[in-house]
C-alpha cells in the first residue's frame, strides 16, 4: 500500500532520517517505535508530503485520484485553531476536503461522537484540557473518512481517560480495515496496537517484524521469578540457587523452568514468567533504554 | 475558489475574535484620525461644523437689517457681509459654504406677503446639498419669525395704519368716494388688530416659506475642506498597517500552532492557502477602510465625491499591503519576531510617509525621503480621490507604484515561504 524507499532527510548537520525503507500493507497497523529524536515525525511528514526527502521516495499503491483525500494525519504538534470551537474546527477542515451540507454535518457529528466531544462542541478549543485537544486533533484527521491514517504520538501528555478513548478510537479504525501508521516511544502502546513494528533509532530502522517475532529474535531470555513461601525453607534440595527469598532464572525456555519449580511442591508462594518485551529488544539493539 | 473562501472566512472569523488585533485594525486608526483631526482643527469648514455664510444685502432696508441680525444669531452660521462679486468668488474657492443675496425690494415684499416673486438668492455648490438644505431651512425659519414678530406687535402695525389713514385724509390724489372705502377697510383692520390674540399667530404653523432661488456655483477644489480630509486617509493607512501586521502574524501562527501542517496535507494547493490569507487581508482592509470613510463622511463631511477613483486608490493600496504582508510574514519564525519586525518597518514607513506628519507639512528633504514609503503613495492616492482632485492620469503614478511594489513584495515573500517549506 505504502512504500518508502531509502528516505533521507538532513537538517543542517542533523541527520533526521538516514535511510528508511518500509513496505506497509493494506489494512495493517504499523508501528514506528523509537526514542525522541529518532526521526519518526520527519518520516511521517515525508509520507504525507509536507517534507521533501533529500533522496528516496514515497509510493502509494492503487491510489485513485488525489492521494491526499486518502490520508488522514494526526500530527504530533496539535493542529487545531484554539479560537474556533470544536465544531467550527471540524467544519472548517471538513470543507477543505470538499465536504458540505448534510454529508459534512454527518461526518462532524460522527467525529465528535467518536472522540467523545459531542457535549463540548460549542466550546472554544482553547478551553479544552490537553487530552481533549488531542482528541479533537484526532477527530479532524478522520473527518473525511480516509483509508490511510497516521497517528504521530497521539497520547503524549494525555490523561488516562483520554488515552483510553484514543486507543478505543484506533481499535475501531483498525477493525474497519484502515491502514494505520502509529508512532510512539511507549513500547506498551506498540505491543497493544500494532501488527508489525519497526524499531527506529537515529534515523534508521534497526529491526522490523511482528511484536512476538521481535521479542523472540532480539528480546533474549525470559526471566522466571519464584518467591519462597517460608523463610526457613531447606534450599539445598532446590533446582536453582536462592537469592534472598526468591529464585531468579534467566532462560530461553521458561516453561521447562516452571515445570521443574512446580515439581518442588508448595515451596513457593508465587511463580512469575517475565517475558522479554520491546523495551528489552531496544536495549539489546542499541545498548540504551527507550526513555532517556 | 471555494477553498480560498473557506480559508479567508476562517481567518476573518479569527480576527474578529481577537480583540487586541481588532484594536490595531480599526480602533487605533480611528483614534489617530480623531485626535489629529481635532489638533489640526478645521482649516476649511466641514459640513457639520459652523456653516460659513456670506450675506449680500442689496435691499438695505430696515427689514433686511433686522433679518440679517436674526440670521447672525443662529449658532450654525458664521456670517460675514460682502458685496456680490466677492461672495461669488469666495464660494467658488470653497472659502465659504454659500452666500445669501437679499435683492432690492426684499423687505417690502416680505412685509406685504408677496410670494409670487423671489427676492432671495442662494449661491451654493450643487454637491453641498446638506448645507443647502440647512440654509434653506434657516432662511424660512427667520422669515416666519419676522412675520410672527410683526403680528405679535399689533400696536406697531396699528400706529402704521393710523398714519396711513391720516395720509388718506390729506391726500389730494385719491377720489373722495375711494377715501370712504379705504377708511372703512383700514378701520376694520385696526379693529381686528386691537382685538387680535397674539398667541394665535405664534401657534399657527405657516405652510409656505419665502421663495428662494438657488444659484449653482461649482466650487473649484483646491484644498482639503477640513483637517479630517487629511487625517482620515492617514487613518486608513494605519488600518492597512494594522491588518498587514495581523495577517502576517497569523501566517506565522499557523506554523507555530501546527495548523499549517494540516492545511498543507489537505487537498488544496499552497497557492490556495496563500490566496486565502491574501483574500482575508484584502477583504478586511477594504471593509475597515469603507467603515472609516463612511464615518468620516457622515460625521466630518469628508468628501466621497469620486467613488470610482476612491475605489481604485483603496484597492491598489490594499493589494500593495497584501504583498507587504507576505514579505513580513517570512521575516521571522515566531509571532514576536514577525509582529515586532513588521511593526518597526511599517512605523518607519508611516512616519516618513505622512502617517503622522501630513505630507503638506513636510520639509523638502523629507518629501524626498517619503517617496520610498509605501504609506505615502497610499495616502497620495486616497487624497487624490478625496480632495486633491486628481484626474485619472494623475492617479496613474501612485497607483502603479502601489501595485508594482505590491506584486514585487508578494513574489519575494511567497518565494521565500515556499523555499522554507521544502
Ligand atoms: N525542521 C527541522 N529543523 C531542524 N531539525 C529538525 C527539524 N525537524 C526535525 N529535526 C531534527 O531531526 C531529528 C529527528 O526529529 P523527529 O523526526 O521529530 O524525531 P521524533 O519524531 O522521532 O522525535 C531531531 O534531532 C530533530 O531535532
Ligand atoms: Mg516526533
Amino acid at each position: 500500500m505504502i512504500q518508502l524507499q531509502n528516505l533521507k532527510k538532513q537538517y543542517g548537520s542533523i541527520l533526521a532520517v538516514d535511510s528508511i525503507s518500509l513496505d506497509i500493507a493494506k489494512g495493517e497497523t504499523f508501528g514506528l517505535l523509537g526514542p525522541n529524536g529518532a526521526g519518526k515525525t520527519t518520516t511521517i511528514n515525508m509520507i504525507v508530503g509536507i517534507v521533501k526527502p533529500d533522496s528516496g521516495e514515497v509510493r502509494f499503491e492503487n491510489k485513485n485520484g488525489d492521494f491526499r483525500f486518502a490520508i488522514g494525519n494526526t500530527p504530533q504538534a496539535l493542529a487545531i485553531y484554539e479560537d474556533l470551537t470544536a465544531e467550527e474546527n471540524l467544519n472548517f477542515f471538513g470543507k477543505l476536503y470538499n465536504l458540505s451540507g448534510k454529508k459534512l454535518k454527518e461526518r462532524v457529528a460522527f467525529a465528535l461522537d467518536l472522540v467523545g466531544l459531542e457535549s463540548r462542541k460549542k466550546d472554544f478549543a482553547k478551553t479544552f484540557s490537553g487530552g481533549m485537544k488531542r482528541r479533537l486533533n484526532l477527530a479532524c484527521a478522520i473527518l473525511h473518512d480516509p483509508q490511510i491514517l497516521l497517528f504521530d504520538e497521539p497520547t503524549v501528555g494525555v490523561d488516562p481517560q483520554s488515552r483510553n478513548f484514543i486507543f478505543d478510537n484506533i481499535e475501531i479504525m483498525k477493525s474497519e480495515g484502515k491502514t494505520i501508521i502509529y508512532t510512539t516511544h511507549y513500547m506498551e502502546e506498540a505491543e497493544r496496537l500494532c501488527d508489525r513494528v519497526a524499531i527506529v533509532d537515529k534515523g534508521n530502522v534497526l529491526a522490523l517484524d511482528t511484536v512476538d517475532a521481535l521479542i523472540s529474535t532480539y528480546g533474549g531470555a525470559s526471566v522466571v521469578v519464584a518467591e519462597l513461601a517460608h523463610e526457613n525453607t531447606e534450599t539445598s534440595s532446590l533446582p536453582y540457587e536462592v537469592q534472598g527469598d526468591k529464585i531468579v532464572v534467566e532462560t530461553t525456555n521458561p516453561l521447562e523452568v516452571v515445570q521443574k519449580l512446580s515439581a518442588c511442591g508448595d515451596t513457593f508462594k508465587s511463580i512469575h514468567i517475565n517475558r522479554a518485551d520491546l523495551e528489552k529488544v531496544f536495549l539489546n539493539l542499541t545498548g540504551r533504554s527507550l526513555r532517556d | 475558489m471555494k477553498a480560498i473562501l473557506t480559508l479567508a472566512f476562517k481567518d476573518i472569523k479569527l480576527l474578529l475574535r481577537d480583540k487586541a488585533g481588532l484594536f490595531w485594525v480599526i480602533g487605533f486608526p480611528l483614534i489617530m484620525a480623531l485626535f489629529f483631526g481635532a489638533i489640526f482643527g478645521s482649516s476649511g469648514s466641514g459640513d457639520r461644523a459652523s456653516i460659513k455664510l456670506l450675506l449680500v444685502d442689496e435691499d438695505r432696508s430696515e427689514y433686511s437689517i433686522k433679518y440679517i441680525t436674526k440670521l447672525s444669531a443662529i449658532e450654525t452660521f458664521d456670517i460675514t457681509q460682502v458685496p456680490l462679486d466677492s461672495a461669488t468668488l469666495l464660494v467658488r474657492r470653497g472659502k465659504a459654504s454659500a452666500y445669501v443675496r437679499l435683492l432690492i425690494g426684499f423687505g417690502k415684499a416680505q412685509q406685504q406677503f408677496q410670494s409670487d416673486e423671489s427676492y432671495i438668492e442662494l449661491g451654493v455648490d450643487p454637491s453641498r446639498s446638506f448645507s443647502k438644505e440647512i440654509i434653506r431651512g434657516m432662511l424660512t425659519k427667520v422669515s416666519f419669525e419676522m412675520m410672527t414678530d410683526m403680528f405679535s406687535n399689533p400696536k406697531d402695525l396699528l400706529s402704521d395704519i393710523n398714519d396711513d389713514m391720516k395720509a388718506i385724509d390729506t391726500s389730494s390724489t385719491i377720489a373722495d368716494s375711494q377715501k370712504v372705502k379705504l377708511k372703512k377697510f383700514f378701520g376694520g383692520l385696526s379693529n381686528f388688530l386691537e382685538n387680535y390674540d397674539t398667541s394665535m399667530m405664534q401657534n399657527n404653523s405657516m405652510q409656505e416659506g419665502p421663495k428662494i432661488v438657488t444659484k449653482a456655483i461649482t466650487q473649484v477644489r483646491e484644498g482639503p475642506r477640513s483637517s479630517y480630509e487629511i487625517t482620515f486617509p492617514s487613518a486608513i493607512l494605519w488600518a492597512l498597517i494594522g491588518c498587514t501586521s495581523a495577517f502576517a502574524v497569523s501566517i506565522v501562527t499557523e506554523k507555530t500552532k501546527g495548523t499549517y501542517v494540516r492545511l498543507r496535507i489537505a487537498p488544496i494547493s499552497r497557492a490556495q492557502i496563500l490566496a486565502g490569507k491574501g483574500l482575508a487581508a484584502f477583504v478586511t482592509i477594504i471593509s475597515v477602510s469603507v467603515i472609516l470613510l463612511v464615518f468620516a463622511n457622515l460625521v466630518f463631511g469628508v468628501r466621497l465625491d469620486n467613488p470610482v477613483k476612491l475605489a481604485i486608490a483603496l484597492c491598489s493600496s490594499a493589494l500593495c499591503f497584501v504583498g507587504l504582508m507576505m514579505l513580513i510574514s517570512v521575516m521571522g519564525k515566531t509571532e514576536q519576531a514577525v509582529g515586532g519586525g513588521g511593526m518597526a518597518i511599517m512605523l518607519i514607513m508611516s512616519m516618513t510617509g505622512g502617517g503622522m506628519i501630513p505630507l503638506f507639512a513636510m520639509p523638502g528633504w523629507m518629501l524626498t525621503v517619503s517617496n520610498f514609503s509605501l504609506v505615502k503613495w497610499g495616502i497620495v492616492s486616497l487624497e487624490g480621490a478625496i480632495w486633491r482632485g486628481y484626474s485619472y492620469s494623475e492617479m496613474i503614478l501612485p497607483v502603479s507604484v502601489l501595485l508594482g511594489s505590491g506584486i514585487f513584495l508578494f513574489v519575494i515573500g511567497t518565494t521565500i515561504l515556499i523555499k522554507r517549506d521544502g
